[in-house]
């Protein structure tokens, strides 16, 4: 067993860290009107958009430790970017064995179809993708108005549709535009293979990890240098444990993701309950994490114009996302309840 | 990142498995034993550690061990934790005392004592806290005065479990000045035959820990472990050997605590109930963390890494679990959680009144979330 990070996993999250570093800044200037592209969307998108993607398949390579490293650095600037969303749907497409070319080689755009109305969380439900034309309904749908295609995942498949319909969707986090897409359309491309929803769920799993740890250090740098009766509000124990318990969430999800993200790519037998536990924790300690840095910045935290809400808007809005957290946990606890016994987690 | 086992730790992991499943084969089911039969069994369970060549399993050759890593002990936790066997009598001497000692003993010290851990001969207990000083340890006053060839101790010490089995202390007293602090405190190595032990009833009714009444013990020069006066160092040592320990059993039992909420609602009908499910599986992840955490926080460990604050992490994430896992395990059920009849309803409340001792024992979670707040997120000192 080793469970480390490589220094090239360190030094990834670095440089991804840097290119996103004015990330809430940008977030800022998004409004339920407009999204503004942010200014290094291009740098990011042409060096890392397709990491973890193999080389022979169009991709940059790497493994999935080596996204969620990326994912997670980006996520915690909140950096509003097709970044994040378009690697899930590059890796749900080549795990289906879709042709990701004209995304890596021909500067296309395409968005993950995957989430419909009361799913519950179960996202092999619904919309069938398999023979013939495919009608379907996906809500959710990240960048959806520019997307040039997307990779819709069905109970039986996953496709490559363009869009019948658009209808842009107003949703918490301006800074993730989103839509509702119906398609009624004869795939372009077609894949048996739906397991690569689980590396698209371990990714948004990454990005609340980054937001988690993004609100923690925006609290934890704010209690640093504001005074109140005489001095900084951080040496009181009444705000700083709230940070603390909060940094203990981050942990939790950070080490289930990275897990989540080795559980995937090995095919482990219980890859579909280590994936869900990574994001259920990981939405759960993202809002945590937002609501406490909002708490600690007291007055201005619940202010348009100070920063906290930015990470609670992209906590809750990927809690939600590619399966909601809540729906998580009671598939969670009706395995643990019922097939624990014969689970393979119990031998490693 | 790899989280299976490396081809050796796989052949040990069958090794350990196999002499485990015979070791234990005639062990009964403890939760329905008294405390003091519990005891009994831990000590069994002890000799035949020994017998069987695992007490040092991360000790050096030289001294019996076995010479390996801590994922090796790892393996050997869990695979002990899933035939249910005894939690060891002397894990004191095994966890913390034998490998402090490797760390600041004298050779007189190490063949002095380490034989006779590795044999289970002498049990250990560890005399730091004291009535005056919880939390803030470097305010103790236990004091050691010098005399011709040794130091007279006298004192009082709290919350020392074993100490009613224990033949050896790891005992701190003050040998500066009473404001010295960190700065005037020695590490001895104390018998226990004139150490007056009173046993603590706890609010579960067990009694694992006790109080301890120091009074004109002599202790000789030989038993001073590290320098007069350095013994906040030497005590260091042991609380990083306690907080690694503590990452090998603390995610065995959270599942465990699960498990018995599990069981707890199937036996009273509620394996259908979908409320359960949500809290069940919000424990479930984090005793997931726990146990992830703790596999990492080996393998930095191996890898020449200190993992340092991040232990205090995963103490609070496992207190939580423990504490939240068995009081649903009382109140699910409503009158049938509380009613003491049925002896598995009473290893409940047992259970769930012994895991209030989580936030308080090694560590409260107010000197963890402190620990975290200063260490890793760089806040002011509160204290």
């Amino acid at each position: 067993m080793n469970a480390t990070f490589s220094p090239e996993q360190n030094e990834l999250s670095r440089i991804i860290k840097d290119i996103t570093s004015d990330g809430v800044s940008q977030a800022k200037l998004c409004t339920p009107e407009a999204w503004i592209e942010p200014s290094h969307e291009q740098t990011l998108l042409e060096n890392f958009g397709s990491l973890g993607i193999p080389e022979e398949l169009g991709g940059i390579g790497g493994d999935l430790i080596d996204v969620v490293v990326a994912v997670e650095a980006a996520g915690q600037s909140v950096y509003p970017s097709r970044f994040i969303p378009q690697l899930a749907a590059l890796h749900l497409a080549s795990t289906a064995g879709i042709d990701v070319s004209p995304v890596t080689q021909g500067g296309q755009k395409w968005s993950i179809a995957t989430d419909e109305t009361n799913s519950f969380g179960e996202l092999l439900v619904g919309a069938k993708t398999g023979q013939g034309s495919v009608g379907a309904t996906k809500v959710l749908v990240p960048f959806a108005s520019d997307a040039d295609n997307f990779v819709v995942l069905g109970n039986d498949g996953v496709c490559l549709l363009s869009a019948h319909d658009v209808t842009s969707s107003e949703t918490i986090d301006y800074s993730r535009p989103t839509g509702t897409v119906a398609f009624n359309s004869i795939p372009t491309q077609l894949g048996a293979n739906t397991s690569g929803y689980l590396r698209a769920m371990v990714i948004a799993a990454a990005e609340l990890c980054g937001v988690a740890r993004g609100a923690v250090s925006l609290g934890a740098e704010f209690a640093k240098v504001r005074e109140q009766f005489g001095q900084p509000i951080g040496a009181r124990q009444g705000v700083a444990f709230q940070l603390s318990e909060a940094q203990v969430g981050v942990k939790a999800a950070w080490d289930l993701t990275a897990y989540a993200a080795w559980a995937a790519q090995s095919g482990h037998p219980d890859a579909q309950i280590i994936v869900a536990q990574a994001k259920e924790r990981a939405g759960r300690s993202a809002i945590f994490a937002a609501e406490r840095a909002i708490q600690v910045h007291g007055g201005m935290g619940i202010t348009y114009e100070a920063n906290p809400h930015l990470f609670l808007r992209r906590a809750i809005f990927n809690d939600t996302w590619l399966g909601s957290g809540v729906a998580l946990r009671r598939q969670i606890g009706k395995w643990r309840m019922h097939n624990w016994a014969s689970s393979e987690t119990l031998k490693h | 990142m790899d989280f299976r086992d490396s081809e050796d730790e796989l052949k040990f992991r069958g090794d350990v498995r196999s002499w485990i499943v015979e070791a234990t084969s005639d062990i009964p089911n403890l939760e329905l034993l008294s405390g003091a039969e519990r005891d009994t069994w831990s000590g069994i369970w002890q000799d035949r550690l020994s017998a069987g060549g695992w007490v040092g399993i991360t000790w050096p050759k030289e001294f019996g061990g076995r010479g390996l890593e801590s994922n090796y002990q790892a393996i050997f936790n869990e695979e002990a934790a899933l035939c249910d066997a005894p939690y060891p009598l002397n894990g004191a001497g095994m966890m913390l005392a034998g490998p402090t000692i490797l760390v600041h003993g004298t050779d007189e010290i190490k063949s002095k004592y380490l034989s006779n851990i590795m044999e289970s001969r002498e049990i250990w207990c560890q005399g730091f806290s004291e009535p005056g000083s919880g939390s803030d340890l470097a305010s103790l006053s236990t004091s050691a005065v010098k005399v011709d060839g040794g130091w007279v101790v006298n004192g009082s010490k709290i919350w020392t479990s074993w100490a009613h089995h224990a033949q050896r202390c790891m005992l701190l007293a003050r040998t500066g000045t009473p404001e010295s602090r960190h700065r005037g405190i020695t590490y001895f190595l104390a018998p226990m035959d004139k150490i007056i032990v009173r046993p603590l009833t706890m609010i579960n009714g067990d009694s694992e820990f006790n109080e301890m009444f120091i009074d004109d013990l002599f202790i000789s020069d030989e038993d001073v472990l590290g320098e007069v006066n350095n013994g906040w160092e030497v005590a260091m040592t042991t609380l990083a050997f306690e907080r690694n320990s503590m990452a090998l059993n603390l995610w065995v039992w959270a599942r465990q605590a699960i498990d018995a909420l599990i069981e707890a609602a199937k036996e009273r009908g509620g394996e259908n109930d979908v409320s359960l499910y949500d809290q069940i599986g919000l424990l479930h992840s984090d005793a997931e963390a726990v146990r992830i955490g703790s596999l990492r926080t080996m393998s930095e460990i191996q890898s020449g890494g200190d993992p340092g604050p991040e232990s205090s992490a995963l103490k609070l994430l496992w207190t939580w679990t423990m504490q939240n896992a068995t009081r649903l395990s009382v109140q699910f059920g409503e009158s049938s959680g509380i009613t003491l009849n049925q002896p598995s309803a009473r290893h409940r409340v047992n259970r769930y009144l012994r895991a209030r001792a989580h936030s308080i024992e090694g560590g409260s979670d107010e000197i963890q979330k402190s620990i975290i707040a200063e260490r890793v997120l760089g806040l002011p000192r509160s204290r």
